[in-house]
């Protein structure tokens, strides 16, 4: 039971930094971001070619991988959240040029499948199909601990990585940077004619979300010691945008609890139903249908998640909004609406 | 030439759903993620009539309504709710999302998540030209052209094909204009999900077998043709669909097919690169 609760609580927070990674493109950019599980997964393959040593196919079994530089565990995970970011770049400086909203989502996803096709095929690229696994545990040459000291000290790690990337997450949020971004999300037409390079600031953005979604895939992959095709689908980012929704866009204490109740409660409900019934594979659809559910009926009833985004207020006591609202012409975020996560509305309502 | 005969057939289908998709896109402004869905309930509701009959037309029958009862549901519970709300795009998306895991996980409990045979048409080949199709393929291919051709009529020379147009252009002045938009809305779904049912059947009959994510996969495909014909417009949307049919079969000729899609999307990229509003925007706005 204990180790249960110990396997729970990693998994649980390595989501968690990879929801605030979501968070970074969804919450503070504002994009719809469905390539998020690719860089999740560029981080935990480039984690395990950097780590493993050169590979030796069998005759056998032809899948081989690339690189295979056996490097220690740190710098492995360091240059893996570099190459995630990278790769963040290049397919934000394709998809945030000119697109917005719609396009943005649908030209991730496609990268996102593109990539998955790629891998799958190629036996020789990062082992295809069946992937790569025998990653040996990180840093337990160095430990020498056993397998329950081992899991405590992993699930350490994990939390420790996770305040980090939490910490710096809130300075990035509150530095000019974070408050520039934010500025774009809300009104880009404004923030544009105060100086702001629109394009600059969100490929930025996006970048440092690829680069922590990188981050936690290479955590995962030193976790799981094995990473293939299968781990990364749609499934996992809506999985993840769900913990966004349900937790609070933009705010970072938020999406960690709504990440932690969709991962770790929908599993727990899924296991319940084939106690219930004799057919296997209704307890995880049920699940699914659950989650699901949940996010429409939280996007109905509270817009904002539970833990709602902390606005900025404007102390001096003017009126809140001297900039006069512009009708954005494609990503059309009404300024009327009751607050549905993104309106500068309530700003106003709340100083009015 | 293979390959060309059987990208017009898969252009047929994607035709087909993408024309659908685009019509509702272009009416109610809402992008629909679980348009898919609409495909596989088509599929799944042709597979249950064809185990008491092999009759064509009933099955695509209820294929067609089976689609059009979840464009009718989509549009009434979900979206409806959200648009008269104002919710963003953000907001709408997400919901889509959830939709289509609703159903797609519906259908797995319904139906088990493994591989159903459907086959449906005779299978004999026939040499056409340059072309080899199956008796099935012409009938794909010549459904397509029929549902096309009458849909065009509809929108150019009914009164409800004018309404639309009229609430695609602007809902408010539709509607000072006394068109009754939230009707028309909602036949626009109707008529959606009919046809996107219809081509959900086509493309199992094309496939053979299917699971609960038959629409999904397809999802991308759609959008890619939409895109490249550029988004909204009916006919650019075919254009697009039959580039997208043309190059995924084509090109499955040379490079592994498991890198068909992925054409596809190569294509989109590049599009949206070079020409972000879709090759046929030009045309169709000198026509208005």
């Amino acid at each position: 039971m204990l180790q249960y609760t110990v396997t729970v609580c990693t998994v649980g927070a390595i989501t968690a930094i990879l929801v605030l990674g979501v968070n970074v493109s969804w919450g503070w950019v504002g994009q719809i971001d469905l390539a998020y599980y690719a860089y999740v997964a560029i981080g935990a393959y480039a984690a395990m070619v950097l780590e493993l040593p050169k590979a030796h196919p069998a005759p056998t079994t032809p899948n081989s991988y690339i690189l295979g530089l056996h490097w220690p565990f740190i710098p492995s995970v360091l240059v893996a959240t570099a190459i995630g970011g990278a790769a963040a770049l290049v397919v934000g400086t394709i998809a945030l040029r000119r697109l917005r909203g719609d396009y943005i989502a649908i030209i991730t996803a496609c990268t996102a499948l593109m990539l998955t096709a790629v891998t799958s095929v190629d036996n020789h690229l990062l082992g295809g199909y069946i992937g790569i696994y025998g990653l040996a545990e990180p840093l337990n040459t160095t430990l020498h601990l056993g397998p329950t000291g081992y899991s405590y000290f992993y699930l350490g790690l994990c939390i420790f990585c996770l305040l980090l990337a939490y910490l710096v997450l809130e300075r990035i949020y509150k530095s000019p940077f974070g408050r520039s971004l934010r500025a774009v999300r809300e009104n880009d037409t404004a923030a544009a004619a105060f100086g702001r390079n629109l394009f600059w600031l969100r490929l930025r953005g996006y970048a440092l979300g690829g680069a922590v979604g990188a981050f936690g895939g290479a955590l995962f992959a030193n976790y799981l010691l094995a990473w293939n095709p299968a781990s990364w689908s749609l499934t996992e980012v809506t999985l993840l945008i769900a913990g966004v929704v349900v937790g609070g866009q933009a705010n970072s204490r938020g999406v960690i609890i709504g990440s932690v109740l969709i991962e770790s409660a929908l599993p727990q409900i899924s296991q319940l139903f084939p106690l219930l019934t004799s057919n296997s594979t209704i307890g995880p659809s049920i699940a699914s249908i659950l989650g699901a559910s949940g996010i429409i009926l939280m996007l109905r009833f509270r817009p904002g998640g539970l833990l709602r985004e902390r606005r900025a207020i404007d102390r001096t006591g003017g009126p809140a909004s001297l900039v006069p609202e512009v009708p954005a012409v494609s990503f059309a975020r009404p300024t009327t609406a009751t607050g549905v996560g993104v309106g500068t509305s309530r700003e106003v309502e709340r100083d009015g | 030439m293979l390959g060309v005969g059987f990208g017009l057939v898969t252009a047929s289908i994607v035709a087909l759903s993408t024309v659908a998709m685009s019509l509702q896109f272009s009416v109610t402004r809402t992008i629909n993620f679980a348009h898919g869905e609409l495909m596989t309930v088509g599929a799944y509701a042709a597979f249950l009539v064809a185990k008491s009959t092999s009759d064509l037309p009933l099955q695509a029958v209820a294929a067609m309504a089976a689609g059009a009862a979840l464009g009718w549901v989509l549009n009434v519970a979900l979206f409806q709710p959200f648009v008269q709300r104002n919710a963003t795009k953000l907001v709408i998306f997400v919901l889509s999302v959830a939709a289509s895991f609703i159903i797609q996980n519906v259908l797995q409990i319904g139906f088990g998540g493994s591989y159903v045979d459907y086959q449906a048409g005779s299978t004999t080949a026939y040499n056409v030209g340059p072309f080899q199709w199956t008796a099935m393929d012409i009938v794909t291919m010549a459904v397509a052209v029929v549902v096309l051709v009458a849909l065009h009529l509809t929108i150019r020379r009914t009164k409800f094909g004018r309404a639309q147009r009229a609430v695609a252009d602007d809902v408010l002045l539709a509607r000072t204009t006394g068109v009754g938009a939230k009707r028309i809305i909602a036949l626009t779904w109707l008529l959606d999900g009919a046809i996107a049912g219809l081509a959900g059947m086509l493309l199992a009959a094309q496939v053979g077998s299917f699971t609960p994510t038959l629409g999904f996969g397809y999802l991308l495909v759609i959008f890619s043709a939409a895109i490249v014909g550029g988004i909204g417009q009916m006919y650019g949307a075919m254009l697009g669909a039959l580039v997208i049919g043309l190059v995924m079969e084509v090109s499955a000729v040379y490079v592994n097919p498991s890198y068909k899609e992925s054409m596809a999307f190569l294509i989109l990229v590049a599009v949206l690169l070079f020409r972000p509003q879709g090759i046929v925007t030009a045309l169709s706005e000198s026509n208005t």
